[in-house]
């Protein structure tokens, strides 16, 4: 078996394809990672200007009232005065914080800002932010306030595991699973469309020990793909990065508003992506062995995939189809309680679709 | 002419070329019936909503009335004629959402659009009345008179409407809405449109790059023709070698015929939800309205003060047949245009798993990310082209229908000048 | 005006010299093999001169004109090895196209395929072809335009003995009725069976050669007393024991004297076969191989 894979495994070199594809993916996760390290101040920048654009807004409104206020004084619009002086002065507290770099302070302010602001829009007051979504913010300043962690841009951080979260959303869904599979198709169709699968044929191998010794050479490809995804990202954030303590208990909100540490959806992530690629590859090696076309089981595979992932868009998950955990960040923020179930159904899906691939082929020829 | 019939006869005498064909139309198919079901248990869903708020209110009036007949037996007049008010609003608030839901029931939109026209003209006439708001945010004053003008044009001409997640009123989305946070989420569910009939399936995929997808599919299929004969196991290429006509008619042969094919593939599966929306819901109306963007003034004091005026600003309304019309003739030069791109990287790499990634991409990233004039990717996503939409973001009326119709087809020229060069050259053909 | 001219013509991959400054001219009709191990270049050498492959230098012309002309390929024809064929096609298929392109009424399909003998599989898909049944198919296709110049790369690759004899009726055939018929083969007892006229390939170079000027003959004899007939033959002939009987090296001269010894030592000769050879020999000598590798 092992000499199988070494063999597989000097083909896939050989072909030049796959090392290409990584050193590809290495250099995208590193163009990321340097454009996330060049644009941190823009985080700051970005956030001041935020609250400068509300802080606009209200002094406008203010203005306005104070304007209406001496033609026609009323007790509601001098409340409504107040009430936005209130929200402009926390706006101004919260930009300084941010200017100052004090992350717990910041925290403070932001919550003190949208009350004011829920307080200001009860009396008809306008604030560009819904009240779900301050509800929202401030219970996740709060708790991060809790757990002694400062807020992070999830778009341009550098810390080790929310850079980590952001690779996964980037690689591991559909459109990344699919090109991979669309490169590691070749390595199972060619053969056939050659001929070349005759050596394999004659060689005193079982055609299931084949099958399986092609599954894990394939399997192996996309795991180290995987690893120098995971592994550079990694080194890159630990290296050149920021980190805080207890970074790994980060909270995240799930699609219900709860909290799930990024520590836990990084484990999910891990196991998800691990497994789902195996999922994938059998269900390749089996289109490729049943159809041994390379546009047809490419085409299959994406048909496959991507009905799957209209399905997915329609929220519309279910715990048994392996199909719902190809969109990883998705499926983890959608149904965290998923998880060890769902290994499982991954886990059964790819055994049970190599054992389907091992039977249809026994009794086929070439 | 005979070698182009003979390259014909091998596409066609290919089976994997129909299998890939019954692949990719059932993979149509079973999106059309998986979206119908979608929309059907949608509409099931605003049927049993308005079902629920009738009994809510039917129930609310009955409390109203005990609590009426409770202050009279008190004596308390005041009470009771308060709660007499809140009774008779809480029966007319169920009757109408019974009457609505009987209209939702029966598919008698005439009512429902009647009424969607009655909540917006308001709205237009007094722009002071402000708008209305979803959750805190309110919705842009274009986006109100696109909607109006629509339902107007819908009532015009008795066109069933797309089914939406609301039981209000159908806003259309456009450009001009600029929610945030929840209340974009909640934006884009209530406007997410569902066709159940085959024209509105197709209009909705054409949104959503079903036409690039499609080309893609078939220049994969069809756009092989040499790099799957120069291999060094397969020498396709060799057998025309020693055959008494130039090779630049072999060129012309191959080209055309995998272009004809990757054509009349792209055809078939436009025409796929089409023919197969006959036997469930049917094709629907042709004169359903498409919004296209006028544009907006850019500002005088430069670029980077632009800014979409969503009171002044104007647009109108095309009928889909004509949309459907500009979509077919573009989907001719989008044939040409992507097939010839892989019809030269098929001439330096064999692998046309690679060959489609790389195309793929090029697509998807120069649609996505680099809107400009020259650029012949942005015409890709042909719905924002029609409805200038990328043109009004970009305050660039330059991207435009023709102007993506004359650029496309150039590029296609050139590369396929470049194509037949790199192969002449390979083939020495004019030595 | 020759039917071949090739004139200093070179080819190269990166560094590896494969045909150096190669001259041959064929004048008329007949039978040319190309002869050399594996590797040497053979098909380079044909797939050159068919402009198949671009040579690094020198010219190639055939029937007057040169060899970048397609329009040669009305009389020209190359049967090459079957990577060529289309699985997904059938034989009728690739013979109706060839006609078609040559301009050539489709009659001419069944004509060929009657003639090499695949009439009976002409309609099935090629994927389903025997190598041998290929083998027919690339024959007949190579045989449509009725060609004066016909290149065979390898034809009697995957052959039956049938089907090998039938291939050789059909070259004979061809050369006789006026066509030039140049060969790649391996097979070198094949070869003495079809022609005299040998071009060995060595080092990129093309060495000629008429094997009737290195003709050797043997003779096998089924005898009434082999031993005796082996003590008498051994010490002047080359002789050897085979079953049923001795193979002796000799000229025609030499065969008289031979069956005179026997009737003069009363030994009855049951049956004389006679056995054609050199091109062995030849190549031996050419390239330098002993018997042992």
């Amino acid at each position: 078996m092992t000499r199988l894979i070494q063999f597989e495994w000097k083909k896939m070199i050989r072909t030049k394809f796959y090392i290409l594809f990584l050193l590809l993916s290495v250099l995208f996760v590193s163009g990321l990672f340097l454009r996330n390290f060049l644009l941190q101040e823009e985080i700051v920048n970005k956030k001041i200007e935020k609250f400068s654009e509300y802080r606009k807004d209200i002094l406008s409104q203010v203005v306005t009232y104070q304007k209406m206020m001496e033609d026609f004084p009323s007790p509601e619009l001098e409340e409504k005065i107040e009430a936005g002086l209130l929200v402009y002065r926390a706006l101004n507290q919260l930009i300084e914080s941010i200017e100052d770099g004090n992350w717990k302070e910041e925290l403070q302010y932001e919550i003190q800002v949208y009350e004011l602001a829920m307080d200001y829009k009860k009396i008809e007051g306008q604030f560009k932010l819904s009240e779900k979504d301050m509800q929202k913010e401030i219970q996740l300043n709060e708790e991060l306030l809790k757990r002694g962690l400062a807020k992070e841009d999830l778009d341009l951080s550098i810390n080790p595991p929310i850079f980590l979260k952001k690779i996964v959303t980037f690689f591991f869904h559909t459109f990344g699973f699919l090109i991979l599979l669309f490169l590691l198709t070749i390595y199972i169709t060619r053969e056939f469309e050659e001929h070349s699968i005759q050596i394999a044929f004659t060689l005193p191998v079982s055609k299931s020990r084949y099958i399986i010794s092609k599954f894990l050479s394939l399997f192996s490809a996309g795991f180290i793909w995987w690893i120098a995804i995971f592994g550079v990202s990694y080194l890159l954030t630990t290296l050149f990065g920021t980190s805080q303590e207890n970074s790994l208990v980060y909270p995240l909100f799930t699609q219900s508003g709860n909290f799930l540490d990024i520590g836990d959806y990084l484990w999910q992530a891990i196991g998800y992506s691990i497994l789902f690629l195996s999922f994938a590859i059998s269900l390749l090696v089996f289109f490729g062995f049943l159809l041994r076309n390379t546009i047809v089981t490419s085409l299959l595979v994406f048909v496959l995939l991507i009905g799957n992932h209209l399905v997915l868009r329609e929220d519309i998950t279910a715990l048994f189809n392996p199909f719902s955990y190809q969109q990883i960040d998705f499926i983890i923020l959608k149904e965290p309680t998923y998880y060890s179930m769902g290994l499982v159904v991954i886990f059964c899906a790819t055994v049970i679709t190599l054992i389907f691939t091992i039977l249809l082929n026994k009794r086929r020829g070439i | 002419m005979n070698t182009f019939r003979f390259e014909c006869k091998k596409l066609r005498k290919k089976k994997t070329t129909w299998l890939a064909f019954f692949i990719t139309l059932i993979g149509i198919i079973g999106f059309y019936l998986f979206h119908l079901s979608v929309a059907e248990k949608i509409h099931q869903k605003n049927i049993a909503w308005l079902d629920y708020l009738s009994q809510m209110f039917a129930s609310n009036a009955e409390t109203a009335a005990l609590d009426k007949k409770k202050a009279e037996e008190a004596g308390d007049t005041e009470k009771a004629e308060e709660f007499h008010n809140m009774m008779v609003s809480f029966q007319k608030s169920s009757e109408n959402a019974k009457q609505d839901k009987e209209y939702f029931a029966n598919e008698e939109w005439t009512y429902l659009i009647e009424e969607d026209i009655r909540s917006l003209e308001p709205l237009i006439e007094d722009s002071a009345f402000s708008a209305h708001y979803i959750e805190d945010q309110p919705i842009s004053m274009f986006t109100v008179r696109a909607t109006l003008e629509e339902k107007q044009r819908l009532q015009k001409y008795d066109i069933v409407p797309f089914i939406q997640n609301t039981t209000y009123t159908n806003y259309l989305p456009t450009i001009y809405d600029d929610f945030s946070g929840s209340t974009l989420e909640e934006w884009e569910k209530i406007t997410e449109r569902y066709g159940r009939f085959g024209f509105y399936f197709l209009y909705q995929l054409i949104q959503s790059y079903f036409l690039p997808i499609i080309v893609l599919i078939g220049v994969f299929l069809f756009g092989n023709g040499i790099s799957s004969e120069s291999g060094k196991k397969k020498k396709g290429l060799h057998f025309y070698a020693t055959l008494p006509f130039s090779k630049g008619r072999l060129f012309f042969a191959k080209y055309a015929s995998g272009l004809l094919y990757t054509l009349g593939f792209t055809f078939m599966m436009l025409l796929t939800p089409i023919v197969t929306s006959l036997f469930f819901k049917g094709v629907g109306s042709l004169k359903y309205p498409v919004l296209v963007y006028d544009g907006s003034e850019p500002s005088p004091y430069g670029s980077h003060y632009n800014a979409l005026d969503p009171k002044n600003d104007t647009f109108h309304f095309i009928e889909l047949q004509d949309y459907f019309l500009k979509v077919l003739f573009f989907s001719i030069i989008l044939v040409i245009f992507l097939y010839s791109c892989y019809f030269l990287l098929s001439l330096f790499i064999k692998n046309p798993g690679i060959n489609i990634i790389l195309l793929g991409s090029m697509t998807f990233v120069g649609m996505k990310f680099f809107p400009k004039v020259y650029n012949p990717f942005t015409y890709v996503d042909i719905h924002k082209i029609i409805t200038r939409e990328i043109a009004t973001i970009q305050f660039n009326p330059a991207i435009e229908y023709q102007t993506g119709m004359i650029l496309l087809f150039v590029v296609s020229l050139i590369i396929t000048f470049i194509s037949y060069r790199f192969f002449a050259h390979r083939n020495r053909l004019f030595q | 005006m020759a039917i071949l001219s090739v004139s200093n013509l070179s080819k190269s991959y990166k560094k590896h010299l494969v045909l150096d400054e190669i001259e041959l001219t064929i004048d008329g009709p007949g039978i040319w093999a190309l002869v050399g191990p594996n590797g040497t270049g053979k098909t380079t050498f044909l797939n050159v001169i068919t402009n198949i492959l671009p040579a690094d230098s020198g010219t190639v012309e055939m029937l007057g004109k040169s060899n970048k002309d397609p329009s040669i390929f009305k009389q020209v024809s190359f049967l090459q090895d079957n990577s060529i064929l289309f699985d997904y096609l059938t034989g009728y298929d690739h013979l109706k196209y060839v006609c078609d392109v040559n301009q050539i009424p489709k009659t001419r399909v069944q004509e060929v395929a009657e003639y090499v003998g695949m009439e009976n599989y002409l309609h099935k898909l090629v994927g389903n072809y025997s190598l041998g049944m290929k083998q027919h198919l690339l024959l007949a296709m190579s045989l449509v335009n009725h060609p004066k110049l016909l290149f065979l790369d390898e034809p009697l690759n995957g052959l039956d003995p049938t089907s090998s004899i039938l291939m050789r009726k059909i070259l004979r055939e061809l050369a006789d009725q006026g066509t030039t018929i140049l060969l790649s083969s391996h097979n070198l007892a094949e070869i003495d069976r079809v022609t005299k006229q040998i071009l060995f390939l060595k080092d990129g170079k093309l060495i000629e050669k008429d094997l009737s000027e290195h003709e050797i003959t043997f003779y096998h004899f089924i005898v009434s007393n082999q031993t005796k007939a082996m003590e008498l033959l051994s010490d002047k002939y080359e002789t050897d024991n085979i079953p049923n009987g001795l193979k002796v090296q000799l000229s025609n001269h030499q065969l008289n004297t031979v069956i005179d010894l026997f009737k003069e030592h009363q030994i009855d000769i049951f049956d004389i076969e006679k056995e054609v050879t050199g091109s062995e020999k030849l190549y031996q000598e050419i390239f330098e191989v002993g018997e042992e590798s």
